[in-house]
């Protein structure tokens, strides 16, 4: 039988070592460190009761985590959460992560909307590429925060929570960095605010823990869980490659990955605000920066017609279907 | 000797213990950072140390995209 040190708490045998806190950590006392980083993050954003909360379930890891920390912490909080999952249309992965945001949040007892996007505009994000001429990851970014911010707005969330851990936060602000965007580093605090009628307050509650935390994370709590790679995904991606090397310095300099994202948490806002104006997209009446948002420009070009007002009217019939649909806050 | 599935490739290894977990992952040229390490279903540290009959998983943390 395996050898496993003893949590430094209790005892127990240990699932990890915490650099941060320099301890082994049992289940239990691992799932209430994760726990208690969420925590701090909610604290910070204010949330309260009366909250409604949208969480991005993709079915990965990150998303199963996220769920799971935020299903645990409602009781203290006293929000209300909703999931939401966007069917990208990309295949058996898409089909497999379908399946596990709905057995996640069926599991968790959190409502679950589903945007399916050929449903919702009558193509799938590679199709949408291919007839746009674009990077099937630049569409699907695209498209993803346009329905994520829709769906808030329809669903008068106060945030909407993302599963980027601190792994990805520090990929987005070294690739920033590298190309001085400077302005997109102001963007990458543990959450942001609303703007009225126009854009729904990101929240980022796994921002001060790993990659690797949250796949434990996600193990401990038997979430179900799409372990499998987006097939467009290029590992060579900028952001693939920054947390390669990262993780090699962390273990040639433990600690240092922790103490960027605490540096960010605290420095982000000292960064320039983005110079360009806040408009109300004439087509959708969402979020742009003078004319027609992307989401709108991008289908008017590719379909023919923009299609922000139809995923609105789409995810508010899928609200009154589920029950949700003029209460939040 | 210990048993050792490799994610998500689905590559077996088999070690012979006893052996660090983090000694394993040098071994597959991934770091303490880039994997989780499960031993007979149950997440360990790298500082855990594999004994023959053990039933190894090895998981690589990666995005999903």
């Amino acid at each position: 039988m395996a050898r496993i040190p003893p949590c430094s708490v209790c005892g127990e045998p240990a699932v990890a070592y915490v650099r941060p806190l320099r301890k082994f950590l049992c289940r239990e006392h691992f799932v209430e460190y994760f726990n208690r980083r969420v925590a701090r993050i909610l604290e910070r954003a204010r949330v309260g009761p009366g909250d409604r909360i949208l969480v991005a379930a993709s079915g990965g890891k990150d998303s199963a985590a996220l769920l799971n920390a935020l299903a645990d912490l409602r009781g203290s909080f006293g929000y209300e959460l909703i999931a939401i999952h966007i069917d990208l249309g990309i295949g058996d992965f898409s089909r497999e992560s379908r399946r596990a945001a709905e057995v996640e949040s069926a599991r968790l007892g959190v409502p679950l909307v589903v945007v399916d996007l050929r449903e919702a505009i009558g193509v799938s994000v590679p199709e949408l590429a291919r007839i746009s001429r674009r990077p099937t990851c630049s569409v699907c970014g695209l498209v993803k925060r346009y329905v994520l911010n829709a769906a808030a707005i329809e669903s008068r969330a106060r945030y909407i929570a993302t599963g980027h851990n601190g792994d990805d936060i520090i990929a987005y602000a070294i690739k920033s960095f590298l190309s001085q965007d400077l302005e997109s580093l102001r963007k990458l605090g543990p959450y942001s605010d609303s703007i009225e009628g126009l854009a729904v307050g990101r929240l980022r509650p796994l921002y001060m823990l790993t990659e690797k935390e949250s796949l434990v994370y996600a193990l401990l709590k038997g979430a179900h869980i799409n372990t499998a790679t987006c097939p467009h995904l290029d590992p060579d991606q900028l952001e693939v490659v920054i947390k390669h090397l990262m993780n090699e310095f962390e273990v040639r300099r433990p600690g240092v990955k922790i103490q960027l994202l605490g540096n960010l948490a605290r420095r982000y806002r000292d960064y320039p605000e983005p110079g360009e104006a806040v408009a109300a997209c004439p087509s959708c009446g969402l979020i742009s920066s003078g004319g027609e948002c992307s989401f709108c420009r991008l289908t008017r070009k590719a379909l023919g017609e923009p299609m922000g007002r139809r995923v609105r009217l789409y995810i508010r019939g899928k609200l009154e279907e589920l029950g949700l649909m003029g209460q939040g806050g | 000797m210990a048993r050792v599935v490799i994610e998500p490739e689905g590559r077996v290894i088999e070690v012979r213990g006893p052996l660090r977990v983090g000694e394993l992952l040098a071994s597959l040229g991934l770091s303490y950072e880039e994997a989780v390490v499960l031993i007979n279903g149950t997440p360990v540290p790298e500082q855990a140390v594999i004994e023959g009959e053990d039933e190894v998983r090895v998981l690589r943390v990666r995005s999903s995209g």
